[in-house]
This record gives C-alpha cells, sequence and structure tokens, in this order.
C-alpha cells in the first residue's frame, strides 16, 4: 500500500512539472546527412539560455524555451550545425550533420559535445563502433564484448571468453539488449566470440551502477546495442573475409528517405574448408559420415518512416551454433552408425512504432520475441541386410522463450526536465531441460519413448517505470526515478519497487562530483558452471523456492574534462547482493532431479574503485582504465557457510587501449590488459577419511583438503595485441587490410590448472615412483591474424 | 620521418613476436608451484552411545606432493573423550595398523555433549558433539515391485514410519543390510539403497541414506527406501535396517565426503571440502543413536 502511494505521489510530481511548464517547443530528428541514420545522444545547447538536450535512441530531441535561440546541433564525429530560430510557437525542425573525417577530428575538437562532467548519469560507458573496430581482434573477428572487457569495471571470465563480469557481477545478471529485445545466449563457439556482428551495430552503451529507472531485470548491468538502421540515400555495402567467418553487410534505401533495409550475415567455415578431409578420412576408415562445427549469424531490419510523426521498425537477429558428428559403416553388412548433434542458437525480432505524440512527447511502442534454444542429441543405430533397424537415442531440450510488449515515453517539458515513463509486459517461458530416449527395433516391433525431465514453467513479469533528468540551479542535476515490477509464476506473486537516483554537481566548468544509488531485482537466474561458459548453462525462473535475486548499489564519483581532448573519470562503489544462485556442491547438468533441489542461493558482496582516463578524439585515441575491486559470495550451503572469493574477485585489473592514425590510409592500434589471477579453489594436503555407511569395517577413503574455496590465485593474466590497417580507396571500394597479433609476446596465461602424477621404475628398487606436478594449461599463445574488408 | 616510424614499427612487432619464440615457444603447459602444505591431524571419531562404543582413528595429512607416501595410522596419540557431566576418559590405543586405531566400549551415556581431545607432538585438536534424541522406526513394509529409481531402473521397496521430534533439526542414516547366509545371525553387506524421497541422498557408494528432516520437521514420515530388486523369499527374515540418528555434523561431513569423492575424476566439478568439526584439525567426531531392525 506504502509503495502504491510513493508511486502515485511520483506521478502527481511529474504532472505538476507538465503544469507548470509556460515555454514553446522545437523538437524533431537529428541524423547523419549521409545516410540518414538517426544520431544517439546528440548534443543541442542553446547559446543563449545555456541550457540543452540530447537526442534519444531513435535520434529525436525536444527543447522548450521562449525568445530567440540559438541552437548548435553537434556530435563527435560531424561537423556541428548552429541555427537561430524564434521559440513564439511550436516548431519541428529535423536537422542533419555532416560527417567528418577522422583526421578532421582534431579540428573539431573545439565542438562543445556533451562533457563527462555534464552528465548526471554516471558509471556509464559509451565506446563509438568505429573504435571498436580499431581494437586489435583475436582472430581478426571484432568482438564488441571483448572491447567492452577493457573498460573498467569490466573483466572478462577467462581467456578468450566473452563473457561480462561487471563490477563483481556474472554473467546472467548483464541485461543485454539488442534493439530493445533481451538476448540470453551472447556468445557463440563455447564463449570466444559474441553474437554481435560489429558491422551492423551503431552503437553500444554500458551501463555498470546508478541504473536509470527505465531498466530493469538484472542486477549488474545494462547493454544496450542497437541495430544501424539502413542507408536511406544510397545503397552500400562492406564486408570482410576473415581467418575464422566471412561477413558481408548490404544497405540502402527501399523508397528513398523513406524506407530503408539493412541485411547482414557472418558465417565460419572452417567446415566447409574441411569438408573434403573429412570425408576422405572417413573413407579410408570404411564409413561415409561428416563432422564439423559452424556458427552463423543474420541481422535484418527495416524502417520505414509514415510521416515526421510515424516511423516503424522492423529488425531480427538470428544465430546459431552447431556442432555435428554423423558417421555410417559402408563396407560391413551389418551396418553401424552414430549421429551426434549439438545446436544453440537465439531468435530475436522486435517491431518498433515511434510516434510523436506532441512536440515535448515522445512514444516508442516494442513489441518483441526472444527465444534461446538448445539441442543436444546422441544416437546409435544398427542396420541389418533384411532392413532391420536398431537405433537407441537420447535427445536433451531447453531453453528460454519471451514474448514482450513495451511503451516508453520521452517528455520533455522544459530544459530543466527530461522525464520517461512506461511499462513493459513479458510472458517468459522456460525449458529447464528435457531427455527424451528413443529405442526403436524393427524386427522386435519395438518403438519406446520415454521422457525424463521437467515440464516447461510460465511466468509473467510487468514493470513499470518513471525518471526525471532534472536540473536543479546551474550546478546540480539528478536523475531520479522508481521502477515497480512483478513477477508471477506458479500462482506466487513477487512484487518489488525500486529507487533509484543518480546526481551530479558541478564544482567549476570542467568538474563534476557524482553519486548514485540504485536497487534491482532480478527474476530469471542463470544456472551456470563457473569457469567456463557454456550453452548448456540453463534460465531458470524465481519459484515458491528459489527466489528473486535482488541487489543494492551505491556509487560515487568525479569526472573532469582535461583540455578539450582528454576525460577523466574516478568512482567508488559497493554492491550487495542477495540470493545469488549457484549449483549445489557436487550438483551437475545432465542430471534428473528437479533443478530447485540442485541449487542454492547465498548473498554476494562487490566493492571497488575505478579509473577511467579517455581520449576520444585527435590522431591519438584511446583510454587507459584501472580497477581496484574486491568480490566475495557466502551461501549457507557452500564453504561450510564461510564466506570465499568469487571465482573472479580480480584485485587489479588494468587495460590500455590505443589507436593512433599514423597516415590518412594506416592506422595502428595495440591494447594491453592485465589482471590479478582467477581465484580457484586447489588441494595442498591428501589424507584418508572413513564413512561409515557400510557393515563391517570401515572404508577408508581417499581424500584432499582444499581449504577454503577458491584461496588459490592463478598466475596473473597479461597480453598485448597489436594491429593494423591499411586502408585504399580503389575505384570502386574501399578496402582494408587487416594484420595483427593476439597475445604478441606470447604469454602463457592460465586458463585452468590441473594435476599430473608420472610413474617412472626405480632401477635401484625397481618399484614404481610417482613424481606429482601441478600444471597451469594456457589455451592462445601468439596468435597472428590478417583480415580483408571492404565497402562500397 | 614517418618511413623511418614505419620500419621502427615494423622492427619492433618482429622483435616482440621472435623473442617469444623459445624453446617452449608452443607448449600450452607450466608447472606451478602448488599450495603450500601443513601438517594436520586427521580424526574420524565415532561414538555410539546406545552401544557405549567409541571407535577412533588418528592419522596425518600428507602434501600433495607425497604421491608414494603409503597411509599410517598415528598409534601413539592421546586420546581423551569428555562430557558436560565430568566423564574425561582416555581412549585407548586398540593396537591395529588399520581401522579404528583407538577403542573403548565402556562409555557412560549421560549428559548432552561430549568433547573429544586428541594430542599428538605439537598438534592438538578437538572437537565437541551433542547426543541426538532416539527416534524408533514401526510399520515396516516389503514391496517386490517397489518402482523405478533415478536411473530408471526397476527397484524393490522397504517402507517404514518414525516421529520425527518437533522443533529440532534431525539427521538420519540408514543402511538396508542382508544377514550372512550361512549364520543368519551375523550381517553380511549392505545392499544398494537409494530413494525418491527429495528428503533423502545417497550415501557413499550406495550402501546408505542419509535423510534430512527439513521438509517433515516434527511430522510422522513414512520413508520410502529403494533396493536392489529381489523377491521376498530371497530376503524373507534376512532383511534388516540399521537406523542411526546422526548429528548435522556428521550429516555434512558424509554429504560432502560422497560428493568429493563422485566428482573426484570431474574437470567442471568445483571441489568440495570435506566439512570437519575439529579445531586444531581436521575430520569428524559423531555421537550417535543406533538401532538395528528387522524388516520382516
Amino acid at each position: 500500500m506504502q509503495k502504491s502511494t510513493i508511486f502515485i505521489s511520483w506521478f502527481c510530481f511529474l504532472i505538476c512539472v507538465h503544469l507548470k511548464a509556460q515555454s514553446f517547443t522545437v523538437s524533431g530528428y537529428i541524423d547523419d546527412a549521409s545516410t540518414g541514420e538517426k544520431l544517439v545522444s546528440a548534443n543541442v545547447y542553446d547559446f543563449n539560455s545555456e541550457n540543452g538536450t540530447i537526442s534519444n535512441t531513435f535520434g529525436f530531441y525536444s527543447f522548450s524555451g521562449t525568445g530567440n535561440a540559438e541552437l548548435e546541433f553537434s556530435y563527435i564525429g560531424y561537423k556541428s550545425q548552429t541555427i537561430t530560430i524564434n521559440l513564439d510557437k511550436d516548431q519541428t525542425v529535423n536537422i542533419s550533420l555532416q560527417p567528418d573525417n577522422v583526421l578532421q577530428e582534431v579540428e573539431i575538437s573545439a565542438v562543445r559535445s556533451k562533457k563527462i562532467q555534464e552528465e548526471s548519469q554516471m558509471s556509464t560507458v559509451e565506446v563509438p563502433i568505429a573504435q571498436i573496430k580499431k581494437i586489435p581482434a583475436f582472430l581478426g573477428e571484432v568482438d564488441v564484448l571483448k572491447a567492452l572487457q577493457l573498460l573498467p569495471g569490466v573483466q572478462s571470465g577467462g581467456e578468450g571468453q566473452s563473457g561480462l563480469y561487471v563490477r563483481g557481477g556474472s554473467p546472467d545478471q548483464n541485461l543485454i539488449l539488442l534493439d530493445g529485445v533481451p538476448v540470453y545466449n551472447a556468445s557463440h563457439l563455447f564463449g570466444f566470440f559474441s553474437v554481435f556482428n560489429a558491422d551492423a551495430l551503431k552503437d553500444v552503451k554500458l551501463i555498470k551502477g546508478g541504473f536509470p529507472a527505465r531498466y530493469g531485470g538484472r542486477l549488474s548491468s545494462v547493454l544496450e546495442i542497437n541495430m544501424k538502421e539502413g542507408n536511406m540515400k544510397e545503397f552500400k555495402g562492406t564486408g570482410s573475409i576473415g581467418l575464422v567467418a566471412s561477413k558481408l553487410t548490404l544497405e540502402g534505401p527501399i523508397v528513398t528517405d523513406k524506407t530503408s533495409f539493412i541485411v547482414s550475415a557472418r558465417r565460419t567455415y572452417i567446415d566447409v574448408l574441411a569438408r573434403p578431409f573429412i570425408k576422405r578420412g572417413f573413407e579410408s576408415e570404411g564409413e561415409e559420415g561428416s563432422t564439423g562445427y559452424y556458427f552463423y549469424d543474420v541481422n535484418a531490419k527495416i524502417n520505414h518512416k509514415f510521416s515526421d510523426r510515424d516511423r516503424l521498425y522492423l529488425s531480427t537477429y538470428i544465430g546459431k551454433d552447431r556442432f555435428f558428428l554423423n558417421t555410417r559403416e559402408t563396407d560391413t553388412e551389418i551396418r553401424d552408425r552414430l549421429d551426434n548433434n549439438f545446436a544453440w542458437g537465439n531468435i530475436t525480432t522486435a517491431l518498433r512504432w515511434n510516434r510523436l505524440l506532441a512536440p515535448k512527447l515522445f512514444m516508442n511502442t516494442t513489441l518483441s520475441l526472444s527465444h534461446y534454444n538448445l539441442d543436444f542429441g546422441v544416437g546409435y543405430g544398427t542396420e541389418y541386410p533384411n532392413d532391420r533397424l536398431e537405433e537407441i537415442s537420447l535427445n536433451y531440450n531447453s531453453g528460454i522463450r519471451d514474448y514482450a510488449a513495451r511503451v516508453d515515453f520521452d517528455y520533455v517539458p522544459s530544459p530543466d526536465h527530461y522525464i520517461r515513463f512506461g511499462a513493459q509486459w513479458i510472458n517468459h517461458k522456460f525449458k529447464p531441460g528435457l531427455f527424451t530416449l528413443r529405442e526403436v527395433d524393427t524386427e522386435e516391433d519395438l518403438n519406446f519413448r520415454l521422457e525424463l525431465g521437467q515440464a516447461d514453467i510460465s511466468a509473467e513479469e510487468f514493470a513499470v517505470y518513471a525518471e526525471d533528468d532534472m536540473k536543479i540551479g546551474s550546478q546540480f542535476k539528478v536523475n531520479a526515478g522508481l521502477h515497480f515490477s512483478g513477477f508471477v509464476v506458479n500462482g506466487k506473486t513477487y512484487l518489488s519497487l525500486q529507487p533509484r537516483i543518480s546526481s551530479r554537481y558541478l564544482i567549476d566548468e570542467n568538474t563534476s562530483i557524482k553519486a548514485s544509488f540504485a536497487t534491482m531485482q532480478q527474476n530469471i537466474h542463470l544456472l551456470a558452471f563457473e569457469g567456463i561458459g557454456l550453452p548448456t548453462d540453463l534460465w531458470l525462473p524465481t519459484t515458491d523456492r528459489v527466489r528473486p535475486q535482488t541487489s543494492y548499489q551505491f556509487a560515487i564519483g568525479a569526472a573532469r574534462s582535461l583540455g578539450d581532448d582528454y576525460e577523466l573519470s574516478v568512482e567508488g562503489y559497493y554492491k550487495s547482493m542477495s540470493n545469488v544462485i549457484s549449483y549445489k556442491e557436487g550438483s551437475g547438468l545432465f542430471e534428473f532431479t528437479d533443478w530447485e533441489d540442485r541449487v542454492t542461493q547465498g548473498d554476494g558482496e562487490a566493492y571497488g574503485a575505478e579509473i577511467l582516463l579517455q581520449k576520444k578524439l585527435g590522431r591519438l585515441n584511446g583510454w587507459m582504465g584501472y580497477t581496484l575491486s574486491w568480490s566475495n559470495r557466502q551461501f549457507d550451503d557452500l564453504n561450510s557457510g564461510r564466506e570465499f572469493p568469487y571465482r573472479y574477485d580480480r584485485r587489479h585489473d588494468l587495460s590500455i587501449v590505443a589507436n593512433y592514425q599514423w597516415k590518412e590510409n594506416i592506422s595502428i592500434s595495440g591494447a594491453w590488459v592485465y589482471g590479478t589471477g582467477n581465484a580457484v579453489t586447489l588441494a595442498s594436503s591428501n589424507y584418508e577419511s572413513i564413512v561409515q555407511g557400510d557393515i563391517g569395517e570401515p572404508n577408508f577413503i581417499f581424500a584432499s583438503y582444499y581449504g577454503d574455496r577458491n584461496d588459490f590465485r592463478m598466475n596473473s593474466y597479461h597480453r598485448l595485441d597489436v594491429g593494423i590497417n591499411f586502408t585504399k580507396q580503389k575505384k570502386r571500394h574501399k578496402r582494408t587490410w587487416s594484420f595483427g597479433a593476439y597475445n604478441t609476446y606470447n604469454r602463457k596465461n592460465p586458463f585452468f590448472i590441473y594435476s599430473e602424477v608420472d610413474y617412472e621404475r626405480n632401477p635401484a628398487t625397481g618399484d614404481f615412483e610417482g613424481t606429482y606436478s601441478l600444471k597451469q594449461a594456457s589455451l592462445f599463445p601468439i596468435i597472428p591474424y590478417i583480415n580483408y574488408s571492404f565497402e562500397f | 620521418m614517418m618511413n623511418l616510424l614505419y620500419k621502427a614499427t615494423i622492427l619492433v612487432l618482429l622483435v616482440l613476436i621472435c623473442s617469444s619464440c623459445g624453446e617452449d615457444f608452443f607448449t600450452t603447459t607450466l608447472e606451478i608451484d602448488p599450495p603450500e602444505h601443513t601438517d594436520q591431524l586427521v580424526t574420524n571419531a565415532f561414538l555410539n552411545i546406545d552401544d557405549g562404543k567409541i571407535e577412533v582413528a588418528v592419522s596425518q595429512t600428507y602434501s600433495v606432493v607425497d604421491v608414494d607416501q603409503e597411509f599410517e595410522l598415528v598409534n601413539d596419540a592421546e586420546v581423551i573423550l569428555r562430557n558436560d557431566q565430568g566423564l574425561d576418559q582416555l581412549v585407548p590405543a586398540s593396537g591395529q595398523d588399520f581401522g579404528f586405531n583407538y577403542f573403548a566400549d565402556d562409555i557412560v551415556s549421560q549428559g548432552n555433549t561430549y568433547e573429544l581431545e586428541v594430542k599428538y607432538g605439537s598438534f592438538n585438536s578437538r572437537a565437541t558433539a551433542s547426543i541426538p534424541n532416539l527416534v524408533t522406526l514401526y510399520d515396516f513394509e516389503f514391496i517386490e515391485d517397489g518402482g523405478i529409481d533415478s536411473e530408471g531402473e526397476d527397484r524393490s521397496r522397504v517402507e517404514f514410519s518414525f516421529d520425527d521430534p518437533e522443533d529440532e533439526e534431525n539427521y538420519y542414516e540408514l543402511t538396508i543390510y542382508m544377514s550372512n547366509e550361512g549364520d543368519p545371525t551375523l550381517p553380511s553387506y549392505a545392499t544398494y539403497t537409494d530413494t525418491n524421497d527429495p528428503s533423502g541422498s545417497r550415501g557413499y557408494n550406495y550402501q546408505s541414506l542419509l535423510i534430512s528432516d527439513a521438509s517433515f520437521d516434527g511430522e510422522r514420515k513414512r520413508f520410502k527406501a529403494l533396493m536392489y530388486p529381489t523377491t521376498k523369499e530371497e530376503v524373507e527374515g534376512r532383511l534388516f535396517v540399521r537406523w542411526k540418528v546422526v548429528s548435522k555434523e556428521y550429516f555434512q561431513y558424509s554429504k560432502t565426503l560422497n560428493i568429493a569423492s563422485e566428482l573426484e575424476d570431474n574437470p567442471f566439478a568445483t571441489p568440495v571440502q570435506i566439512f570437519t568439526n575439529f579445531e586444531g584439525g581436521i575430520g569428524i567426531f559423531s555421537v550417535y543413536r543406533e538401532k538395528n531392525y528387522s524388516v520382516f
């Protein structure tokens, strides 16, 4: 009751703000003049009133005031544009900014772009896709998530992994949105590549704390990724041929300045290249068969502008990984066969409708689908000459499917308020894992089928929110909001009111201090093995036995612009998490028992400090980030109830990323990372223990003593990646050759640790004697890459 | 100038790459130092309060590096049993080289709490345990066609009831065993035991079941244990249940020990630390109640 009162009061406040507003509005869209692509977070500034605003995710802006306004529209990498306008009535002004090339960025550094110290939102990083594409990439495959791992407060799980561990949280605590739709499994090839094809992306924003009220459902971060909309002016294409995969992106107008499309596809081809060799290999064994692995993904989007007020977007992502091994004997009368298949993938689709309801009120409605599915099948069969078929197969299927509807409103009553409110509903369907055992014998007329596992679970999730980005005086700015969510499962309802506040105080023109507080609730859980991101990781709902995860996070910090080129931010944070989920000790994936019996819930705590020095402009750009952090967990059922370090507790994490535009057609880049080793559990001693269950003599059982969980540190992780890009404008297209190397100085970074005992005969005694050794396995030595890309 | 910079960059890259090309360039494993080992005293002590019998095994840990280490019991330790009623009794060495090397069968059941102290050289470890309440079984039934177990195998079933004491955490260990064919007065072997009841979990090597009353505290419980499929004729008069009321510490110890042994060769599993209730050492001191029943 009390919660509802607070919420209603908040809405009343918003209405009051509206009634107070007595001004006229200029609104419209800001886009790229060459492509028609909408510009997100472009800056609008009135030199007369010294007020401003920014464009939203769809390029929409709204500025209100009175009298004459001298409005400057600016965006990094674009020439700014200034217009003078008399605000005596509501007006629509759409702005197209001309892009500037990279070398000219140095000259445009004086453009008044939104400075870090002016934003009330903290713990947020936006990395331009163009910058991500220049960072040296593993096997030449540009990877958005791996680029984000180079930011302070964001860690990778292990060598080559694309999972994100943000401020001591786990990968399931990241809300990854592709065009507003959650993506449940964001990796290909067991986590070595992310599912996001950089060629199809427009912008990437990561929020680590101080979450605005419009986001909800995860504890640790929001990663908002938006696809390009497609060129409205002319037909364009980009593509690349790399060591792992090739990709092609086509975009262009269907109706110029009205309807556009973009299609981007990527596929690995090692399976195709190896096919003739594999076929020959099977034939030499008297078999026919095939084996291989591939992944592909396709991004597609169509957008149509009905009018200045209405626009429709339809976007989809389809991605799949598949491993297969199929063999069949050919040189015998009785033929055995084996069929193995392991496939997983996501499908997301979003239909979004933008409508400008009034000059100050923008609406976006989204209908979406997100589906993640895993299929694993193994089958053995025997074919007899008399057509008899014997076959036994086991299939495993799990996944999650969401249907969602969402409506968001942006209301800009005055330059001092930017109000957002909206609502969301999601229908989840969880498949916790179903085994199907099938046995066929045509001669015995046997067709046996047994299903073991758990029934699908449906759940409804809803949320409403309201937030206001308020300017109070010339120095103080606050983003305050409330997020109210509910989760209904098996007749039980979990409600949660989550207050959020983020503020900044300008000390002087270049410096501000910031503080934020956010509470979050997460109603779905990822049941995963620590240490390796497997597609078998299960998304599961909160139930009457498994409670929702909750957290609160405080952060304080300071931000300062150092001249026009550099930005420095320093933040400290404390995050407390409750009901985080883990497998009970000894529980595993492929078990027939109820998953709720296999999990346990506990608490987590993470705190630390982050420093980010960033240079976005100029020939030399990049950043340097450092994180000092602690992350611990406590479960009653693990480690005898004692607190232990999270596996990814990383005391020091340092990254330096630099891109240098050496010549007009040559750019050099490098990235160096250092991180404290992961925390693992290792045995220090052995002993014999007794179990009493049997009858008669006691059983002595070999046992190992581990000390506390995760109390051993792997070696520290560091590596240097370098790359060089040669670009040349040809007659009909522009091409780029990229060369580089991952782990240039061949550091043997830890991947996992194992023990080994080698036995050798002692010549003197004739006895075998063992030698114990503890070994650290590394995954990737120096790996050079070459990549050819083109655009036309 | 630019040309020079270009060449210098290429040179630096080549030097970086070539300098990495040592003998073990393509080796992906590296030997590292194992965690430091400290000797610890290991005590496994079980006090059957109904029989007045205590069995103790004392040994030591050894480094993971000592792979040829022979398992040896410590036979010259001082093992002292105390309780909250003033008992202070030395548990004498039994002289055994294997099994329990300290033994006494004259322990008086009194008080609520027992403490076991083990002294050996500079080691001094101690643990305390409380006497659990006796809970008895009744209404036994044997069912030949007892359904399937968690792995889909056909099983026979033994059912029985008991009244779980209210407002206290209770833990039980159940073993189903057959008597010796030649001499029915002697136990022969523990039979395979499993259950589909979520309050029960498998013990070591399927030889027992561990049961927690968390889901039926204070209630009458009808428990169904599964065993190898067999006929009534085969087991009539020879089928027994050994029923122990154990401490929470023993329950945790036994569960973690079973899990640890099951996971020994699983590379994906997080290692499990075996529960200990000893301070200054490791192991388990368990005080339990035991009663044996004939099923039919």
